[in-house]
């Protein structure tokens, strides 16, 4: 792949890229992180990439790599003494009175609330989600990325939109009384 | 296919996408109208897609697109080192070994090496170039052709390979690498030939 042509795909998609991350792992550091490695995947593949699928092909890394940094980032709170490994997919993704990592981006109530509830699901929960609803992909294709029937897809989305319902009432009471008002 | 409540909701996300066949997309929506629940179910389905929708896309920081720069020249710079050491090498080794094993001036392609990588075009080079003086002596090349058993066959054969391989690695060069390595060819190897070649002052020192 020549450089010019790496660094056209490199400002047309990085912005997507970065915020995917950010949004899946609430941490900027680990979104930067995970944006230089898959721009460097994509440039190591020397231009094996078609040109017309670097966008899934991204979309497809990011997505594995944030599942790597999540793992990590689990593991590390293991060592941290934590007893029920079970546990570790509700724990706080940051240390109380940590920097709250979405607080520089420029998010309504309602996106901030969501984003706060998507991480009380689970790792691979949340990223359909962010696939299907951010990254606007087919519950068909995510359910034939993740070798899972369409069925399975929707029935965790459903479940997944259950868990949210607190966060969805609120912001659609909040929605309804601004209409009103 | 019939819809009830407990099969409504898992159909729901594909049905405010749009990625519902007609048969079941309608069915969804006869019993969307008659039930409430479902409704309000369909109505935290659309905020959500709404509110994950509008999502900003957030700019990289520049930080970010400056390190993966600094790593592909890193890695640009690295690999055009190898590649160029690697082809330097390579003819070097063939140069020092076709110095001390081609006869110079025997053969009508003796010198072929040299007016390979001076004429730009390696592999269909005329055999014609002006020989450049040997930094060995012929008679003390047959000798030691002669004391290593080889026949003037053998030599022959490992001739013609040289001539090859440093033909095909000269093809890869651009002019400057061939000017390296002509330079290689007429200044340092005769100078090493020469100097290995020197009895030694004091044979402790090494050589």
């Amino acid at each position: 792949m020549r450089h010019a042509v790496f660094n056209e795909l490199l400002a047309t998609h990085r912005d997507r890229v970065y915020s995917r991350a950010l949004y899946s792992l609430r941490d900027a550091r680990d979104a930067e992180d995970v944006t230089q490695e898959a721009f460097l995947r994509l440039w190591r593949q020397g231009g094996e990439v078609p040109a017309d699928r670097v966008g899934p092909w991204l979309a497809h890394v990011t997505r594995n790599l944030c599942i790597d940094q999540g793992r990590r980032r689990a593991a590390a709170r293991r060592h941290l003494g934590v007893a029920d490994p079970d546990a570790l997919d509700s724990l706080p993704d940051h240390a109380a009175g940590a920097e709250e990592p979405l607080r520089h981006l420029d998010l309504d109530d309602r996106q901030r609330q969501l984003l706060e509830a998507l991480q009380t699901l689970t790792a691979e929960t949340r990223d359909v989600m962010l696939m299907h609803y951010y990254e606007g992909r087919k519950l068909a294709d995510i359910a034939a990325s993740l070798g899972k029937s369409l069925s399975a897809v929707k029935v965790q989305v459903h479940r997944a939109r259950h868990a949210l319902r607190l966060v969805l009432e609120d912001a659609e009471t909040t929605a309804r009384r601004k209409g009103l008002a | 296919m019939n819809i009830h409540c407990a099969n409504c909701g898992p159909e729901l996300a594909a049905w405010a996408a749009g990625e519902l066949e007609p048969g079941l997309r309608d069915a969804v929506a006869a019993h969307l109208a008659d039930c409430p629940a479902c409704r309000r179910e369909l109505e935290r389905e659309l905020v959500l897609r709404s509110t994950l929708a509008g999502l900003p896309s957030t700019a990289c920081p520049a930080v970010v697109v400056d390190r993966i720069q600094g790593v592909i020249t890193r890695e640009q710079s690295v690999g055009h080192r190898r590649r160029r050491l690697a082809a330097g090498g390579a003819l070097a080794a063939a140069a020092l070994a076709g110095a001390l094993l081609l006869r110079p001036g025997a053969g009508d392609d003796a010198r072929v090496p040299v007016a390979l990588l001076e004429s730009g075009s390696a592999v269909s080079a005329p055999a014609t170039a002006t020989p450049l003086p040997s930094p060995v002596d012929p008679a003390a090349h047959a000798a030691a052709v002669a004391a290593a058993g080889y026949t003037p066959e053998q030599v022959a054969a490992a001739r013609r390979d040289l001539i090859r391989t440093v033909a095909l690695a000269a093809a890869v060069l651009d002019r400057t690498g061939r000017q390296t390595i002509s330079d290689v060819f007429s200044e340092r190897v005769p100078a090493a030939v020469a100097g290995s070649l020197r009895p030694l002052d004091d044979p402790t020192r090494g050589g």
